[in-house]
């Protein structure tokens, strides 16, 4: 009664069972896939492939994170560079009014508004915020750097100015009596006390509240810079000296002599700082110019990293839908096969 | 003499008859039953040509039953180590989703370059903190995840243990009823059949070897060779825990007093159920749990802080702690990946300050890196960014690099997790697969088939026929000599 080529009734059906259960596993699967573009289950499609993934995600997380706050920076310097751009022309024209004055064609007083809007403009500019950041304050950007010299009360930069004016020629530079000041004495007050009051460290600490530590930033993956220019800059420091010299020191009631030796001293001053200025601005050119090819670089790394996790992760459309109709077909032929298997019992040939 | 005779012959074949029907009925009947086998009525030829059933056999194969159950512990312990890594693996998530420590730590790292730029202003720094906190989350949920695992393939064990002593008592009571019945001769291929069932079971739960013996009686070993069953069933005990938190060590599974899982010895059982369940609890879920629980250290240590105005100069957790502790820890610490957690003085849901993430000071004034107090120190927010991508050195026991940034070490779990997983899945189905066909072929070896049963049955109508006109044959033969003989 055992055939060699015997079968058992259950395996025939169970074996149908299990390749249906199993056909229906890997259509889900293809269908997710098609859906989303990526390995159904990309930890078990990779292994320990994955950690490469991952790390791929994580560099790109980070340089774009770069980015974002380099554009930040950008707008920053940006905002910076339009203040110094002003900042330069008011001081070109500071300078020509002092040359004219030097040919007497102008009047004391024009130069007089001439060197308060310059100061005014000094101190507006540097005192620019952007998003609650002072952009000139340095690490102290919560702080106004400069205070207002024609204020009540006075800057502490101004008090000390009159204070060795006082020192030096018994009397404050507002009182008439200054006409009496010589050019020799004023031109060593000049050199003497009224440099002090703008050494370095008195600048740092009476002057301006700025922090000497330019802000600095992360641009590249490696490269932290500095991308800030701080009103300590002795560039700022020379324009003021230059702006309180015609404003600061009584002017209007000085001997003519002894305004021609003040009007020559701040020519000089001037001068220098219009050529300083422009390597400060060029200097932050530089750092913009850094940041944009940081961020270009950052575009290209990005792409690239976009590509590469698309290659580790993302599946062939073209392969999956041919096997997910492959995949529905044998679906469709194992039914068959149930439902046929279903009629080929000898219990439907018994005839009774 | 002879037409007497014919007619006890063919009244032999009757009742033959009617006891195969009887067989043939039964089989029928399991013709869905994937454990009975096929049974056969044998017949014998008396001397004088008639019939009677000597006994009913069934078809086992002793061979492919050894390979059924060898393939199904081996598939078993595999599948309960599948499962578990899945269940690991949804503490990483896929690798777009945001979900795992690497990807989180890495948002970290996104959040401190976002307030590198606008260090003045403290809602991003508060992102930072925020940041922090969903980091240390994930790996506090991670740790859970683990001991869940553990505590599951515990009580997994135990139910695994039960099943073990439960299956070796019916197979006590089924194994006397095979001895007695070989001895008195009575039809015992149901029992066997039951039998057989009891062991495929058995080997769900263990590997296990059989030894059959003359009078039918079968001893039971494990595949490590310590013995479950011979005459009497032996305890199997296990005491499971009340909770494996992460240094805890869960107990041995003892079988006649012989360890058999759970801790190092030469008769550990190398499959079924329970050697899958012991490598996940023992092995495979501690390794990870080590690993987070270095990555957790890792952390605290990049954002340590350190106050050199001491001699020497004193280190502090900073923006991550150790359940508050303001130690640093320098070795493999267990279940610290449970317990780490944002500072509160930094966190300004608690009361905190987040502008200490820029100025330092989290772990306490003389801590400040920023001391001059500028809105936009950005120094030591990029010295943790240096920090997290800087090399540290990781316990080797966690089985990933020793030495690395977090970042890396992060992401390397991931990979050792997966890469596990990936084994593990194909391993699983290849197995899977073998214990299918070795089920197939058992079946289709010793079952039923519902056509040929028909067959028989057409046939053994046919026979019983055939019987019945011979007697009436005879019985007419008989009448028509009565009535020639009477008239």
């Amino acid at each position: 009664m055992i055939s060699s080529s015997f079968i058992s009734s259950s395996s025939l059906t169970d074996e149908t069972l299990r390749s249906i259960a199993n056909l229906q596993k890997q259509l889900v699967d293809s269908q997710k896939e098609i859906a989303t573009g990526r390995y159904a289950d990309v930890g078990v499609t990779l292994g320990a492939t994955t950690g490469v993934s991952v790390s791929m995600r994580q560099d790109m997380d980070q340089i774009q994170a770069i980015q974002t706050s380099n554009n930040i920076v950008l707008n920053r310097l940006t905002a910076s560079q339009s203040s110094l751009d002003t900042l330069s022309k008011s001081a070109s024209d500071f300078l020509s009014s002092l040359i004219s004055a030097q040919t007497a064609s102008t009047s004391q007083d024009t130069l007089i508004q001439a060197s308060k809007a310059g100061m005014q403009t000094l101190q507006d500019q540097l005192n620019s915020s952007l998003d609650g950041q002072y952009l000139f304050a340095g690490t102290n950007s919560d702080v106004q750097p400069m205070d207002d010299f024609f204020g009540t009360p006075p800057s502490q930069g101004a008090t000390d100015l009159r204070n060795a004016f006082k020192a030096k020629f018994g009397i404050y530079p507002d009182d008439p009596a200054v006409a009496n000041i010589s050019p020799d004495d004023m031109t060593s007050f000049l050199d003497n006390e009224f440099a002090n009051v703008f050494s370095d460290s008195n600048w740092t600490s009476d002057w301006t509240h700025a922090s000497t530590k330019p802000v600095s930033n992360r641009i590249s993956r490696s490269a932290v810079i500095n991308t800030s220019v701080t009103a300590t800059n002795g560039t700022f420091r020379d324009l003021t000296e230059a702006y309180a010299m015609i404003s600061g020191l009584g002017f209007a009631n000085l001997n003519s002599g002894t305004q021609q030796a003040i009007i020559s001293k701040a020519r000089d001053l001037t001068a220098n700082v219009t050529g300083s200025l422009t390597q400060v601005q060029s200097g932050l050119g530089v750092t913009q110019q850094r940041i944009s090819d940081s961020n270009d670089q950052i575009d290209s790394q990005v792409n690239f990293l976009t590509k590469s996790i698309d290659n580790l992760e993302q599946i062939d459309p073209a392969a999956v839908t041919t096997q997910l109709s492959q995949i529905s077909t044998a679906l469709q032929a194992a039914y068959q096969l149930t439902s046929q298997l279903n009629n080929l019992s000898i219990l439907n040939y018994l005839g009774n | 003499m002879t037409l007497t005779q014919s007619t006890n012959n063919a009244s032999s074949s009757l009742s033959t008859i009617s006891q195969q029907i009887s067989v043939v009925s039964q089989n029928i009947a399991r013709v869905n039953n994937s454990d009975a086998t096929r049974k056969v009525a044998n017949l014998v030829s008396g001397p004088s040509g008639g019939v009677s059933i000597s006994g009913i056999s069934r078809t086992a194969n002793k061979l492919l039953l050894d390979t059924y159950l060898d393939a199904n512990a081996s598939s078993q312990s595999q599948t309960a180590i599948n499962s578990a890594l899945n269940q690991l693996q949804n503490t990483v998530g896929d690798t777009d989703s945001n979900t795992s420590p690497a990807a989180l730590i890495s948002q970290l790292n996104t959040a401190l370059q976002n307030y590198s730029s606008t260090p003045q202003n403290s809602a991003v720094g508060a992102t930072v903190v925020t940041a922090a906190q969903e980091l240390a989350d994930s790996l506090n949920s991670a740790t859970q995840a683990v001991t869940d695992v553990r505590n599951q393939a515990d009580s997994d064990i135990a139910t695994s243990v039960a099943n073990i002593n439960d299956l070796l008592s019916q197979f006590q009571t089924l194994n006397q009823q095979v001895v007695q019945g070989t001895g008195s001769g009575a039809d015992i291929t149901d029992v066997l059949d039951a039998r057989d069932a009891v062991l495929k079971q058995l080997s769900t739960e263990v590997g296990i070897q059989t030894v059959s013996r003359s009078n039918g009686d079968m001893a039971i070993y494990t595949d490590s060779g310590v013995t479950l069953f011979d005459k009497t069933p032996r305890k199997v005990t296990f005491q499971q825990s009340a909770n494996l938190a992460a240094n805890a060590v869960g107990s041995p599974v003892y079988a006649d007093g012989v360890p058999i899982a759970g801790t190092q010895h030469s008769m550990s059982v190398s499959s079924g159920k329970l050697a899958g369940l012991v490598e996940v609890r023992d092995s495979i879920a501690p390794t990870y749990q080590s690993q987070l629980d270095e990555t957790a250290r890792g952390l605290i240590s990049a954002f340590a802080e350190t106050n050199s105005s001491t001699t020497p100069a004193t280190t502090a957790a900073g923006l991550f702690t150790d359940g508050g502790s303001s130690s640093v820890p320098t070795t493999l610490t267990r279940g610290l990946a449970g317990l780490i957690k944002v500072n509160p003085s930094v966190d300004p849901t608690q009361g905190g300050n987040a502008e200490l993430v820029r100025d330092g000071g989290i772990a306490g004034p003389g801590y400040t890196y920023n001391t001059g107090g500028g809105a936009s120190y950005t120094d030591r927010i990029q010295q943790l960014i240096t920090n997290l991508g800087k090399s540290q050195t990781f316990d080797p026991s966690a089985q990933i690099q020793q030495t690395g940034s977090v970042t890396d070490y992060a992401k390397s779990s991931v990979s050792w997790l997966e890469a596990l997983r990936q084994s593990s899945s194909n391993e699983a189905e290849s197995r899977q697969t073998t214990a299918d066909r070795a089920a197939q072929t058992l079946s289709q070896d010793t079952g039923v088939n519902l056509d040929e049963e028909m067959t028989n049955l057409l046939s053994l109508e046919r026979t019983y026929q055939a019987s019945s006109r011979l007697i009436s044959t005879v019985d007419d033969m008989l009448t028509s000599l009565l009535q020639a003989a009477g008239s």
